[in-house]
């Protein structure tokens, strides 16, 4: 069975509010979206719409999809009774819901055992937000969406998500994360998309089979390293201008949009130089290629997170954080000694 | 109508409104009012050979409650789940409006009975008056009741009910207030207070056939602020959609 949205879109007039999506989801799939807020607003809308449904835009491939009564959705602004507490709240879901759950798994699932018996209104923000992820384990259903799931929240918070999400996908769910992040959807989703005017577009692709591409390049390419010369500047370009970095000044360098981007001092440059040039040159300066999109100066980690068997991330000196791809993952072990 | 839905939402509301301060303050304020009342209401002042005479029993009691409790109280319960944000799960879950509204009425009608009925045995009132009264009263606190909810239409939050609330109470309290005066008499037949008035005295003096009577224009008062909420929501709808 799969998750299907087909010409799932919205014009009005000549706006183009949300570019038409061809998408099907295979069950146990993480589908991370990332997207702009005004997109993902829009998607959001767009699929609380019954038209959505009627008009068969949205679809399960083998069986019946009334409504968006028949999804979960996580929302950044949906609340909770600020005078119950995190046990109330979860048999008052179970009560609307019409399911009888262990509740003494879910709050230990989401971590909320110590403050299950404390008024929502005294919990922190990442406790509210695991409050609302225990939800998804309530609701009958198996298709999630989740919107910003993981926006300022903290750690705790996120180990919370990724075992609920490891919960829901135990039960053949579709799940849909949308996130305004590249990092986190490349964290989180298994494949991972980006929403942009152009429409959705498939942002990676089989990891290993990449990887093999890579090394091919590699090698073919390792005859001219030998006479690479050593660089000491990086040239990006601001405005009218072009500024040279010093390459133990640049945290990490990201590929976005077939751009390559300097993250230096918390702040973002366009290099005029391709991730491929940098991370040749960059090489001999502690520079890591963690990901297919990131590559990472070894100088400003600080952790290396292990999410799950699958997903891990770097934690940078200035709290940022980088994908770590999973073939990397053992590189970089190797190459750290731990 | 979903009935375990219903169940569901008012058991919620019941566990919740223990700590809701607001309408907490609002319930013993009420409760205190029916001993202020009582004592006041036996109290007669003569001024040049003219009697004066504070509030005037159960009618008084009645409009503090219903505006206090009832009103407020719905205002405050139904706007809370747009304030708080917990109001888009109903409407993800398509749960229908009118359940969230039948769940909240019958706990703020509760509220509010509970407090005329203490009120009326504390007034001397018999088995059967409280029983006809109960019965005269319905329309008259549904009247409030959907009152309440199209403020919470309109309102943000519970600051927005209190600042809505205002003048409607100080516009009831002044035709009141011309009720009792009996200035502008014809004029205030119009409005619900005077047949409240009239139909409780009946009712005290145990003429339940004409006292109910009067119930007609507080249920046509109670129509009139359906059709407002109706129209109120339809507009809503609109402008969302």
């Amino acid at each position: 069975m799969s998750f299907i949205f087909e010409g799932f879109g919205k014009v009005v007039g000549n706006t183009v509010v949300l570019p038409s999506i061809q998408l099907t989801i295979e069950k146990k799939d993480v589908v991370a979206i990332q997207a702009d807020m005004e997109y993902m607003h829009a998607f959001l809308s767009l699929m609380e719409e019954d038209r959505s449904y009627m008009t068969n835009e949205i679809r399960l491939s083998d069986g019946v999809l009334h409504g968006v009564e028949d999804l979960f959705f996580y929302r950044t602004n949906m609340g909770e009774y600020k005078r119950l507490t995190p046990e109330q709240t979860i048999r008052f879901w179970c009560d609307l819901y019409g399911v009888r759950v262990d509740i003494e798994r879910i709050l230990a699932l989401a971590e909320l055992n110590e403050v299950r018996n404390k008024k929502n209104k005294g919990l922190t923000f990442s406790e509210k937000k695991r409050l609302q992820f225990a939800r998804s384990l309530i609701q009958p259903t198996t298709i999630y969406i989740f919107q910003e799931p993981t926006y300022h929240i903290d750690l705790q918070s996120k180990q919370v998500l990724n075992r609920i999400l490891n919960e829901l996908l135990k039960k053949d769910s579709f799940i849909i994360i949308l996130t305004s992040s590249l990092e986190e959807s490349i964290r989180i989703g298994t494949k991972v998309f980006r929403l942009t005017d152009r429409g959705l577009q498939r942002l990676e692709y089989n990891e290993e089979a990449e990887e093999e591409v890579e090394e091919k390049e590699a090698s073919d390419t390792e005859d001219e390293t030998i006479y690479q010369q050593r660089f000491e500047k990086i040239s990006a370009k601001s405005d009218d201008k072009f500024i040279l970095f010093d390459p133990l000044e640049i945290d990490f360098v990201e590929t976005r949009d077939r751009q390559t981007i300097l993250h230096v001092n918390n702040e973002e440059f366009i290099s005029t130089v391709s991730m491929k040039d940098i991370e040749t040159r960059l090489h001999i300066y502690g520079f890591f290629r963690c990901h297919r999109s990131y590559l990472v100066n070894l100088q400003r980690v600080r952790e290396v997170v292990v999410w799950s068997k699958n997903s891990y991330s770097l934690t940078l000196e200035n709290e940022k954080t980088v994908p770590l791809s999973k073939s990397r993952y053992g590189e970089l072990k190797e190459l750290l000694n731990w | 109508m979903n009935v375990q839905q219903i169940k569901v939402l008012m058991i919620r509301e019941l566990k919740d409104l223990r700590f809701n301060g607001q309408v907490l303050l609002l319930f013993f304020t009420a409760f205190a009012m029916i001993f202020f009342i009582y004592v006041l209401n036996n109290l007669t002042i003569t001024f040049s050979n003219e009697q004066i005479t504070f509030f005037k029993g159960m009618t008084s009691l009645l409009s503090f409650i219903s505006i206090l409790v009832t009103m407020y109280t719905q205002g405050n319960i139904m706007v809370e789940e747009k304030e708080q944000g917990t109001g888009i799960l109903y409407r993800l879950m398509k749960i229908r409006r009118i359940n969230i509204f039948l769940a909240k009425s019958i706990v703020t009608y509760s509220m509010s009975y509970l407090l005329f009925t203490i009120g009326m045995i504390i007034y001397g009132y018999s088995l059967v008056q409280i029983l006809m009264a109960s019965i005269f009263t319905i329309p008259f606190f549904c009247m409030w009741l959907l009152i309440g909810t199209a403020i919470a239409e309109y309102a943000k939050n519970t600051i927005d009910v209190s600042l809505y609330g205002w003048p409607i109470m100080i516009v009831y309290f002044l035709i009141e207030g011309l009720v009792y005066s009996s200035i502008l008499n014809k004029l205030t037949i119009l409005f619900p207070n005077y047949h409240i008035e009239r139909g409780l005295t009946l009712i005290e003096n145990d003429d339940f056939t004409s006292g109910l009577k009067f119930m007609i224009v507080p249920f046509i008062w109670g129509g009139i602020a359906l059709l407002f909420l109706i129209k109120r929501r339809q507009k809503k709808v609109s402008i969302e959609a």
